[in-house]
């Protein structure tokens, strides 16, 4: 968060408290109605007052802007990756990497969640993928595996030799056995039964 | 001396929505990959008839009467993006050009999402 944010942020809180403070109050009848009144009386004739009132609400509306602006910052911002063709320009939307991604990692049976999320900027594509693990797999093995399979699958897709880093961040651990053990142990753990011949056989 | 032979028959006139249906279809044909559904502005434009009628689909005619065709697609999943872009810019230029003689600029393709399907 900028600077900027940060200070429209403090504003805005700062503001909305001492509003609901005073309606509060004002419901309360806490505050009496005729130094309500007066207030109001003094804003609309004090040619000075109405002047500095103006002042205040066209410095909210600048500060309104800029929070805006800052808020919208990120939706602006460019979300394709574009190459031409001699027919005409391609447009990749980033939404669709990062379904791509999302459904590249999901068929890791060790793998229970991925939110992946792409920037592209100067140092190339960026991937942030936050993923959820089962408990027993190697973290660094598991991570590792994860980036070169993205890293290529990113290759593979879009042919673009630009560079590409990945971001893993593991958010969740949740404890149970992955699916491809499980199954492993299921398999191994069932009782083999014996081929009899004629079994079943009444005579 | 040509412009003595020139017979004037009328004006042909091709509609926006001609060019959209022809490149609407040409991509339909393709394997592997979709026509994007319209969104929330698609609707609103077809509300107050300025949409193309053909979601996916949008054409632009610029100041120099050049034609641009955009088309917003989805692909399948394990297809190669830019060769499946470059086939749907291919396959749209020909129809268009086989269909309408005119002037084509460009094809320009938005991919907006993967669909599921086998690699």
């Amino acid at each position: 968060m900028n600077l900027m944010l940060r200070l429209a942020a403090l504003f805005y809180v700062t503001f909305l408290l001492f509003v609901g403070v005073l309606i509060i109050l004002f419901g309360l009848n806490l505050m009496p109605y005729s130094a309500v009144r007066d207030l109001f009386y003094i804003i609309y004739y004090d040619p000075q007052v109405s002047m500095t009132v103006v002042g205040i609400g066209a410095g909210i509306l600048v500060l309104n802007f800029f929070f805006w602006r800052s808020l919208t910052a990120d939706s602006l911002r460019d979300k394709t990756i574009a190459f031409d063709n001699p027919s005409g320009r391609v447009n990749v939307s980033l939404k669709a990497l990062e379904d791509l991604i999302r459904r590249e990692v999901a068929r890791v049976p060790e793998v229970k969640e991925v939110r992946p999320s792409l920037k592209a900027g100067k140092n190339g594509l960026v991937i942030d993928a936050r993923v959820v693990l089962n408990a027993d797999v190697n973290i660094p093995e598991m991570t590792s595996f994860l980036q070169d399979r993205v890293k290529s699958k990113i290759h593979d897709t879009m042919g673009v030799e630009e560079k590409v880093i990945v971001h893993i961040d593991v958010i969740k651990i949740i404890p149970g056995k992955s699916k491809s053990r499980r199954r492993n142990e299921e398999e191994t753990e069932k009782p083999r039964k014996p081929n009899v011949p004629f079994q079943g056989y009444r005579a | 001396m040509k412009e003595f032979n020139k017979v004037d028959l009328g004006s042909v006139k091709i509609h926006k929505k001609v060019i959209a249906e022809i490149a609407y279809n040409a991509i339909e044909e393709l394997d592997g990959i979709r026509l994007g559904k319209g969104n929330f502005l698609n609707g609103l434009a077809e509300l107050f008839n300025v949409s193309s009628g053909y979601p996916g689909v949008s054409i632009i005619i610029d100041k120099n009467n050049q034609v641009i065709v955009d088309v917003r697609v989805s692909v399948r999943y394990g297809i190669n993006i830019p060769d499946a872009a470059k086939q749907a810019q291919d396959v749209v230029r020909r129809a268009i050009e086989r269909t309408v003689d005119i002037d084509l600029k460009d094809v320009n393709v938005n991919i907006q999402g993967i669909e599921k399907g086998e690699s």
